[in-house]
């Protein structure tokens, strides 16, 4: 084996007297993709904003091309050779790609202009080296975000990274897209570069990764090439339990008691379309089921949420609730309706960041804990009380702001200002996307919990086994209409997988 | 229970302490009721204006448009209680000369409210709208003369005195506190602060973001018509091309001094008063220590700048 690009071992980090990193290491060989994988909170973003130059470790050494370094900015790092692509977009998208790709690096004439020419020279070699085909003149904001993540990493690409990290690369990204990615990753691997690939995405990191990192409670537990790993060596290194105990319990919380018949029908959509990619989809939803919806990203799904909440104008077909046709034009409507909708992106849908976990926890309820527009706190306090122990919610008080709580706590609160108001129906766009092993098996055993009691569950999910352990039938959904409908108990993997490949005209219309 | 002080408020604090501190040592005759009666009554309408552009300013807009609308309630108050009708019924006259010219400024409220909220249009130029035709609608009709009168009952509102201080300066602590107690207790209060912290989150949680927004703006109009009318009875004269003017710009200084959050979410009353009281006391400290009218500018301007650059500082 070569000699590792970058060896980090025993780092020591703590905030304010609270260790968030004791004993951590990472080695990465050139030319490794490498996934750094844990809870939230086990260190992760701690350890590589260390290797970042964000943050100064406390004590341990970072060796870097065979020399202990010492990286005090994100500037010394980039410089070194360590580029990062960040969650959020960092280019200008008002900006054209030539700009964009340039940026801070511009070439320059022999007046001290911005050599134009050669601008778009290195750009168009970057372009093509990843084999993205686009007009380097435009707009970077007028394409897909996907393709703006594309740049972003050619642009590093083209500053001779030595070693790239991407975060949750994939998060905006749909299937195709992320195939792209996948290539360029292959391809910058053949070059020797290196990759740090964190994803919350299991599946992914054991399609695209060579060795994997497990860290827990600030410490690295082990590491490991992922072909010697199964997915649930993989849980339970991040959890510190056993394979077996996770086999026993399943993979999800969301399986439930046996399949009761006969629940009323909550709600009941018929031919729902709009001029948002959605069709013509058919849906009944009962009291005390799930029903889960799959399908490729792009086919409609979070779509179908919007419509059935009220958000886009129905442009075709009805909703009927309880049997009756209902006008649902709005959130509040549908609200009122005793619909509840978690959208799948907590931080622009879901949470208001500088308010309290208790006044985010208790925003959908207030109408009904306000007597002549006078909020009852003392009333409020007592239930914010018993949902953060209900569910589990990690915070220092509840009059925190929820803007400092993990993504797994501040998605439990957002369930629990739906669960506040005792929907009859709760629509769950990819309720556990981007929280940690331990939130996710929490969060689905809160919602099997309320589908016990009889609440109506629309699941979106991009996870089979939620889908497949929790769902009564899965809708399948293909280009904005529902195209086959699966009924458990006995739905597998290959069946599903095998519905959302084929075509409209297979399996029948739901 | 025990709140914890929001720090920005304790800073604002602890600046005051310091700038009355220095006062005492320094400013003659500065423990004085002259001296406090003078810069309260100064204080009162940049306060009360600053009160409700907080409130704009946490629902993610702001309000251009709280000088024009004191100019229209200024002219319109002495046009209300010198008409003929008004002279032969004294007591109505009064009452209508204050709600009346109250109901106009809340209907400029509902005109930017309605283009913000319904219509969509950018809240800086809905406002503008309003900040160059209010003025000129406040001219035509007074002529664009000055209206002097005497009216004793009408300018107690800007010249008596309760418990030894000016009236407005009672005005607009009592709205200081009211409206604290709105924006912390009230479902109004709560919506607000959501629908400056997030909006789209506002919306699918079920928040009437339209109705918030447009009731946002009667406030601050209403506020601002308040102000005109304090104003008019403090010159016991009316001029419409001069009422209220560059007061939206004091207004928001004294709300991001006070720790308004431009960006939106954040409602701090309190803060916005003692902003707006420790604007006025840096001039007036400036002034009584003989610094020159056009150096106090620039020295308060700084100090603006600092306390936002502290409070920017703070929230990292």
């Amino acid at each position: 084996m070569d000699d590792p690009l970058l060896q980090m071992s025993a780092i020591t980090k703590s905030f304010g007297g609270i260790p968030a990193l004791q004993d951590a290491m990472l080695t990465i060989a050139p030319g490794e993709v490498h996934s750094i994988v844990g809870q939230n909170g086990a260190g992760k973003s701690t350890l590589i904003k260390i290797l970042t130059g964000v943050y100064r470790r406390d004590s341990g050494t970072v060796c870097w091309q065979g020399r202990d370094v010492d990286l005090r900015s994100p500037r010394e790092a980039q410089e070194a050779g360590i580029a990062t692509i960040y969650q959020e977009l960092t280019l200008v998208p008002q900006r054209t790609v030539i700009e964009n790709i340039v940026l801070g690096y511009e070439p320059r004439t022999r007046l001290g202009l911005i050599d134009w020419r050669v601008a778009e020279a290195r750009t168009r070699t970057v372009l093509d080296r990843f084999g993205i085909d686009l007009d380097p003149h435009r707009a970077l904001g007028s394409y897909p975000t996907a393709i703006q993540q594309l740049v972003a990493i050619g642009r590093a690409a083209s500053m001779d990274a030595k070693l790239l990290i991407m975060d949750e690369p994939t998060s905006s990204l749909d299937e195709r897209e992320v195939e792209v990615l996948f290539g360029v990753i292959r391809q910058l691997k053949a070059q020797g570069t290196s990759v740090i690939y964190v994803s919350h995405l299991l599946d992914e990191i054991f399609e695209i990764c060579d060795v994997v990192t497990i860290l827990r409670d600030g410490r690295t537990v082990g590491a490991a090439r992922i072909a010697e790993l199964t997915k649930l060596d993989l849980i339970a290194g991040m959890l510190g339990r056993s394979a077996e105990e996770i086999r026993k319990a399943g993979m999800t919380e969301l399986a439930g008691s046996p399949r009761r018949e006969g629940g009323a029908a909550v709600l009941k959509a018929t031919g729902l379309s709009t001029d948002r990619r959605l069709r013509k989809l058919d849906l009944t939803l009962r009291a005390g089921e799930i029903v889960g919806l799959a399908g490729l990203l792009g086919s409609g799904r979070t779509e179908a949420a919007r419509a059935i909440f009220g958000m886009d104008r129905l442009s075709g077909g009805q909703i009927l609730i309880d049997g009756v046709p209902a006008a649902i034009t709005s959130p509040r409507a549908a609200i009122a309706a005793g619909l509840a909708f978690l959208s799948e992106d907590r931080k622009t849908e879901g949470i208001i960041p500088d308010l309290s976990v208790r006044e985010n926890l208790t925003l959908a309820l207030l109408p009904r804990l306000s007597r002549m527009g006078v909020v009852d706190t003392t009333r409020e306090r007592t239930i914010v009380a018993g949902f953060i122990k209900a569910l589990g919610i990690k915070a220092a008080h509840m009059d925190q702001p929820i803007r400092e709580l993990s993504g797994g706590n501040q998605q439990k609160v957002l369930l629990g200002r739906w669960l506040a108001i005792e929907p009859r129906l709760l629509i769950l766009d990819e309720p556990t996307r981007g929280v940690d092993v331990g939130a996710k098996r929490e969060i689905q055993a809160i919602i099997r919990e309320r589908v016990e009691q009889g609440c109506a569950v629309l699941l979106i999910s991009s996870e089979f086994e939620e889908l497949i352990e929790g769902a009564n039938d899965i809708v399948v959904m293909q280009e904005g209409r529902s195209i086959s409908r699966l009924s458990n108990p006995g739905v597998t993997e290959d069946q599903l997988i095998h519905a959302m490949a084929a075509g409209p005209s297979a399996g029948g219309a739901a | 229970m025990i709140r914890r002080l929001d720090p920005r408020l304790a800073g604002l604090l602890v600046a005051l302490g310091v700038l009355i501190a220095l006062n005492l040592a320094m400013t003659p005759n500065f423990l004085n009721m002259q001296t406090l009666a003078v810069n309260v009554s100064q204080v009162a309408t940049i306060a009360i204006v600053a009160l409700g552009m907080t409130l704009v300013i946490a629902s993610g807009g702001i309000d251009l448009s709280v000088g024009s609308v004191m100019a229209v309630a200024g002219a319109l108050a002495p046009i209300i209680f010198l008409s003929d009708w008004a002279l032969a019924n004294p007591g109505a006259g009064l009452a209508a000369s204050i709600v009346v010219p109250l109901l106009v400024a809340a209907l400029c409220g509902v005109f930017n409210g309605v283009l913000i909220a319904i219509l969509g249009v950018q809240p800086i130029i809905a406002t503008l709208i309003f900040f160059i035709s209010g003025r000129g609608v406040a001219q035509v009709l007074t002529n664009g003369n000055l209206q002097t009168f005497t009216n004793p009952s009408f300018t107690w509102l800007g010249t008596g005195r309760v418990l030894s201080l000016p009236v407005q300066g009672w005005i607009a602590l009592i709205l200081t506190i009211g409206l604290a107690l709105v924006v912390r207790r009230t479902i109004y209060g709560r919506y607000l602060l959501s629908v400056g912290g997030n909006e789209r989150a506002a919306v699918l949680s079920g928040v009437p973001v339209a109705r918030i927004k447009i009731a946002t703006y009667v406030i601050a109009a209403t506020l601002a018509g308040l102000a005109g009318l304090i104003v008019v009875a403090i010159n016991s004269a009316s001029d419409a091309a001069r009422i209220g003017q560059l007061m939206e710009l004091d207004a928001i200084a004294a709300a991001v001094v006070g720790g308004a959050a431009l960006s939106g979410g954040r409602a701090p009353m309190v803060g916005t008063l003692l902003g707006a009281v420790f604007i006025q006391l840096m001039g007036y400290t400036l002034i009584a220590n003989g610094v020159s009218d056009e150096m106090t500018l620039i020295v308060t301007a700084a100090i603006i700048a600092i306390a936002v650059w502290l409070q920017r500082g703070r929230r990292q």
